[in-house]
């Protein structure tokens, strides 16, 4: 057996591969949906929630609503504009 | 008397020693110097060694798998006399074999080895290449089909139509917080 290089090569871990496996893994595991949650909550509830607060600051109901009467979507708030036909 | 694994059996003596097993093991040799079955399972085409091919055990064929290095049979069984002169070394000590000899005896054992069967074979390349084509045909007969063979878009799906349908959305405020008319100016009548 000349042409084996010297030396040994390191024993692997032989026992408790299961434990050692779930360990490493499952801090990998919880760091990383640590991240997540993180990220998403910078990125996507706060936003979120930032719109409606913005939104609603200054909201008038009432002004909306006679804009889109003006606009002519309702069935039965018609616009301004719009000349009710005469029924006989 | 078939004895298709053709190898050790595990006893399973009764009172009188005289079971299916033991008339088994005591059947062999006649058998193997009849010939009657073969004595290389690796060759599992049919009526190599007499055994035809649905009689062989797959379990029993040599075959070079990464994910179980482990075949049950060796890839060589039918020696030829130097081969067996040499099989006879290696049942002494081992420190006597040289390099070359080592190398003959693992070859005998096995057909490649573990790093030469986890070696790429660049099958990737088919695979992605052939479904890509599958795929782009698929294209060309839908384009086919949708030209000549399809009929005519329903006219609610017109280019104005669906600017009718956009411009009442916005006059209904439709999803005003994060969506549709929250990017629409209404003071300035355009797009934010």
């Amino acid at each position: 057996m000349a042409d084996v290089p010297a030396g040994r090569l390191p024993k692997p871990q032989m026992r408790g591969l299961l434990i050692s496996h779930l360990k490493r893994h499952g801090a990998i595991a919880l760091v990383f949906s640590m991240g997540v949650t993180l990220a998403y909550k910078l990125a996507v509830a706060d936003p979120r929630k930032r719109h409606y607060e913005e939104f609603y600051k200054n909201y008038d109901v009432k002004r909306e609503f006679e804009a889109m009467k003006e606009a002519g979507i309702f069935n039965c708030a018609r616009p301004s504009w719009e000349q009710a036909a005469e029924e006989d | 008397m078939y004895c298709w694994h053709g190898g050790s059996v595990v006893k399973n003596t009764t009172k009188k020693g005289r079971t299916m097993a033991h008339q088994l093991m005591r059947a062999v040799p006649r058998l193997v110097a009849r010939r009657a079955f073969s004595t290389s399972l690796a060759r599992a085409g049919g009526g190599a060694g007499g055994m035809p091919a649905w009689q062989v055990n797959p379990r029993n064929v040599y075959e070079d798998r990464p994910d179980f290095p482990m075949p049950n049979v060796p890839y060589v069984s039918e020696l030829s006399d130097a081969q067996k002169a040499l099989k006879a070394k290696e049942a002494g000590d081992w420190k006597s074999l040289s390099d070359e000899e080592l190398k003959e005896l693992y070859r005998l054992k096995f057909h490649k080895t573990l790093a030469e069967a986890e070696a790429p074979t660049g099958e990737w390349k088919t695979v992605v290449g052939g479904t890509s084509l599958i795929i782009a045909l698929t294209f060309v007969l839908y384009i086919i089909q949708k030209k000549y063979a399809m009929p005519a878009m329903p006219e609610t799906c017109n280019y104005e139509w669906q600017e009718a349908m956009m411009k009442k959305q916005l006059q209904m405020r439709n999803n005003p917080v994060e969506g549709l008319a929250s990017k629409w100016d209404y003071e300035n009548n355009k797009w934010k």
